[in-house]
C-alpha cells in the first residue's frame, strides 16, 4: 500500500494549478511559474503524484530544433478527483495564495 | 556574457544532478534537465539547477536507505496480493552494521571506556556500587596486609554510614601495619563530624589521643580536638557565640594548644600521594571517585582558628592595649600572626593559604598600629610591607582560580553529557528496529510496507547517530583523559588539584542545578521525557500502519 500524499500547502497549490486547467498538458517550468514553487520543491511533489497514479506524463518533441524534448504533466481522472476533494475546504484560500504568489512573480 | 556564464554553470550543475540521479528516477532527472533550456534569466537558471541537484541528492539518499519492495509485478497483482513485503536494502543493512561495528570498536580504546564510565558515573543515584567495590578491595588488602590500600579504602568509605565499623577496622589495621599512616584518622574524624555532628564515634577519642601522641606539635590536630567541644551553634562572631565558647573550657584549651603549636600539617599531600599510589597499583581509573575522594578530604576546622583568633586573642589583645598593657597585647597578636605564617608555610592548598592570609592581615593591622605606638617604626614598616605582599599573593590566588575556571569552561562537559544521552537514544532506536524485524520474522505483526519502511529508517538513523555520538564522546573526553594522566603524573598538589577540577565541572552538569536538586535527576528526567516522546511517535506511526484506512486525506 502506498503512503497517502501529504497534502502540504505546496501540494495543494500544485493541485490547484492543475485543476485550473484540467485538460491541458503542463510543463515543469510553466507549473513552477504558476505556483511559484522552486524546482527542488516542485519535482518531488510531481514524482509522488505520479507514483500514486494521480499524474500522467509524456514526452513531446520540442517546438524549436536543437532543444531537448520536454516532459509534460496532467492529472489522471483519479488524480483530478482527489485534487478536487482535497481542495474543496481550502480552495478559495489556496487559489488566492496561488494567485498572490503568481502576482508577486 | 553573464547570462551565458550562468547558463553554463547551471548546465554543469544539472549534469552533476543527472550523474548522481539513481536509475529509477533518471527519467525525472532528464525532465528537469530539459526544462533548464526553457528557464529565462541567469538567476532563475541557477536556482532551477540547484533545486534539481537537491532533488537528485534526495533521490539518491532514498535509493540507498529506503527499503526495497520485494513484491514485484503489476499494480493489480500488488493490490490482490495485499501489502508489499518490505526489507532493508543490502546497502542499508551494510551501512547499519558498519556504523554499529565502528561504534563498538571504540570500546577497545581506553579513553572511550573511561569516558563512558565517567560520564555514566555522574548519572548514578548513589555510590553504593563504588563503596561495595571498596569493601571488597579492603578485604583483599586485609588478607595481603597492604597498609596503603587499607588506608585508601578506609578514607573512601569515610561517609559510608552503614559500614562505619568496617571502615574503622580498615583504618586501625592500616595504622597498625604502618604507623606513618596515622594521619588518616584526621580524615575520618572530619567525616564523623559531618555524618553525625552531635554524636561522637567511640573511636574518635582514641584516634585523637593517637594522633596527638604521633604528631604532638601539629596545630591541625588540636583543631580536630577543639571541634569535639565546640558548641554546634557557635559559628559566628556574635557576642552570644563568644559567650558560648567562653564557657567551653575544653575548646579553649584545645585552641590554646593549637595557637602554641610549632607546626601545621593538614596531611593533604600525603592523602594525594596515597590516592595516586593506590590508584596506579590497583588500576583504579575512576577520575570522578578520585576527585570526590580528594575534594572531600577533611581539612582541619578553620572556623576554630577564625573564632579563637578574632573573638579571643585579638579581642583580648585590644583590651590589653586599651589598658596600656602593650606587652600582653603584642603577645596575643603575634600568636595569631605566627599560626598564620605556619599555615602559609606548610599549607599545601590555596584554601589554606587564603585562610592564613585572612588571619595574618587581622593580626598584622593591629601589630602595625601597636608597634608604631610603642615607637618601633622599623618593625611597623616591615609589617606594612608584609601586609602588601600578602594582599598581592591573595589577589594572585583569586585571579589564578578565575583563570582556571575560565580555562575549564563547561562546553566539553555539555558535549559529554549530551553524547551519552545521544548514545542512549540511538541504542533505543536500533533496538526498536531490531525488535521489529525480529518480531516480524516470528509473526505477521505489522507486515506492511509502511511500518517496515519506518522501522528500517529508525534503525539507520539510530546507527548513524550512535556512531556520531560515540565519536563526539571520544573526542570530547580527550582533554579529560589528558587531565587525569596529568593528575597521575603531577609532582605537586596544586597541579593535581587543577587537573581534577575538570571533573568537578563534569560532575556538576548542568551548572547550577547540582546543589539544588542533584543534576542526575535532571538527566533522568530528560531521558524519560525523550523516551516517552519517541515511544509516542513510534506508536502513533505503528497504529496508523495497522489501521491504514484512517483518513489522512479524503479519497472518494
Amino acid at each position: 500500500m502506498l503512503r497517502p500524499v501529504r497534502m502540504s500547502h505546496q501540494t495543494l497549490r500544485l493541485l490547484a494549478a492543475f485543476v485550473a486547467q484540467p485538460r491541458d498538458w503542463r510543463y515543469g517550468y510553466d507549473l513552477s511559474r504558476a505556483t511559484t514553487l522552486k524546482s527542488g520543491t516542485l519535482y518531488p511533489i510531481l514524482m509522488r503524484l505520479n507514483k500514486r497514479g494521480w499524474l500522467e506524463t509524456r514526452w513531446v518533441a520540442p517546438e524549436l530544433s536543437g532543444r531537448p524534448p520536454r516532459h509534460m504533466y496532467r492529472l489522471t481522472p483519479d488524480g483530478l478527483r482527489v485534487a478536487r476533494t482535497s481542495l474543496a475546504p481550502s480552495d478559495a484560500r489556496v487559489l488566492r495564495r496561488s494567485a498572490y504568489g503568481a502576482a508577486r512573480c | 556574457m553573464t547570462n551565458a556564464l550562468a547558463k553554463n554553470v547551471a548546465r554543469r550543475v544539472m549534469a552533476l544532478a543527472l550523474l548522481i540521479s539513481p536509475s529509477e528516477s533518471s527519467e525525472w532527472a532528464a525532465a528537469m534537465s530539459a526544462e533548464l533550456e526553457h528557464v529565462e534569466g541567469p538567476f532563475n537558471a541557477l536556482s532551477w539547477a540547484a533545486g534539481c541537484l537537491a532533488t537528485a541528492l534526495k533521490q539518491l539518499c532514498l535509493s540507498i536507505f529506503s527499503p526495497r519492495k520485494h513484491a514485484s509485478g503489476s499494480s493489480d497483482r500488488q493490490f490482490f496480493a495485499g501489502p508489499a513485503e518490505v526489507t532493508m536494502t543490502r546497502t542499508a543493512k551494510m551501512f547499519l552494521i558498519a556504523c554499529a561495528v565502528a561504534s563498538l570498536l571504540f570500546l577497545f580504546a581506553p579513553t572511550f571506556r573511561q569516558a563512558l564510565r565517567v560520564t555514566a558515573g555522574t548519572w548514578r543515584l548513589s555510590d553504593s556500587a563504588w563503596l561495595a567495590s571498596m569493601r571488597s578491595l579492603g578485604a583483599k588488602a586485609e588478607a595481603a596486609h597492604d597498609a596503603q590500600t587499607l588506608a585508601f579504602v578506609a578514607m573512601q568509605m569515610r561517609y559510608d554510614a552503614q559500614n562505619l565499623a568496617q571502615r574503622d577496622k580498615f583504618a586501625d589495621e592500616a595504622a597498625q601495619l604502618d604507623p606513618r599512616l596515622t594521619w588518616i584518622y584526621c580524615s575520618l574524624l572530619s567525616a564523623d563530624r559531618m555524618i553525625a555532628p552531635e554524636h561522637v564515634d567511640p573511636n574518635d577519642a582514641r584516634w585523637l589521643t593517637q594522633l596527638q601522641a604521633w604528631d604532638p606539635t601539629n596545630a591541625a590536630v588540636y583543631s580536630f580536638e577543639a571541634s569535639d567541644y565546640r558548641p554546634p551553634k557557635a559559628l559566628g562572631d556574635s557576642e552570644a557565640d563568644r559567650a558560648l565558647l567562653a564557657n567551653s573550657p575544653h575548646w579553649l584549651d584545645a585552641m590554646a594548644k593549637a595557637f602554641s603549636a610549632s607546626n601545621y600539617d593538614s596531611y593533604f599531600s600525603q592523602k594525594a600521594d596515597l590516592d595516586r599510589a593506590v590508584a596506579q597499583r590497583q588500576r583504579l581509573d575512576d577520575p570522578i571517585q578520585t576527585f570526590r575522594g580528594l575534594m572531600g578530604y577533611g581539612f582541619p576546622d578553620f572556623i576554630n582558628f577564625h573564632l579563637y583568633a578574632n573573638d579571643f586573642l585579638l579581642k583580648s589583645g585590644e583590651d590589653f592595649e586599651a589598658k596600656g598593657d602593650f606587652s600582653h597585647a603584642e603577645e596575643n597578636y603575634w600568636k595569631v600572626a605566627r599560626l598564620a605564617q605556619l599555615i602559609q608555610l606548610h599549607g599545601q592548598t590555596d584554601l589554606e593559604r587564603l585562610v592564613a592570609f585572612g588571619l595574618e592581615s587581622s593580626a598584622d593591622a593591629r601589630l602595625q598600629a601597636l608597634l608604631q605606638k610603642s615607637g618601633n617604626s622599623s618593625a611597623a614598616r616591615l609589617l606594612v610591607f608584609q601586609a602588601a605582599l600578602a594582599r598581592r599573593t591573595t589577589s594572585g590566588i583569586r585571579a589564578k582560580h578565575n583563570q582556571t575556571n575560565l580555562e575549564l569552561g563547561a562546553d566539553g562537559a555539555y558535549v559529554l553529557q549530551f553524547s551519552l544521552l545521544g548514545i542512549a537514544v540511538s541504542l533505543l532506536l536500533i533496538l526498536s528496529c531490531c525488535a521489529y524485524f525480529a518480531a516480524r520474522r516470528l509473526s505477521s505483526f505489522g507486515k506492511t510496507a509502511r511500518s517496515g519502511s519506518l522501522f528500517a529508517r529508525i534503525g539507520i538513523v539510530g546507527a548513524v547517530l550512535l556512531f556520531a555520538f560515540v565519536v563526539a564522546m571520544y573526542f570530547g573526553y580527550s582533554p579529560y583523559h589528558t587531565a587525569f594522566q596529568n593528575y597521575l603524573a603531577a609532582s605537586n598538589p596544586g597541579d593535581m588539584y587543577k587537573s581534577l577540577l575538570r571533573f568537578e565541572v563534569l560532575q556538576e552538569m548542568p551548572n547550577g542545578l547540582f546543589y539544588s536538586f542533584r543534576s542526575i535527576y535532571f538527566w533522568y528526567t530528560v531521558i524519560a521525557l525523550g523516551g516517552a516522546i519517541i515511544a509516542w511517535i513510534i506508536l502513533r506511526r505503528v497504529l496508523r500502519t495497522l489501521h491504514p484506512h484512517a483518513p489522512v486525506h479524503p479519497a472518494t
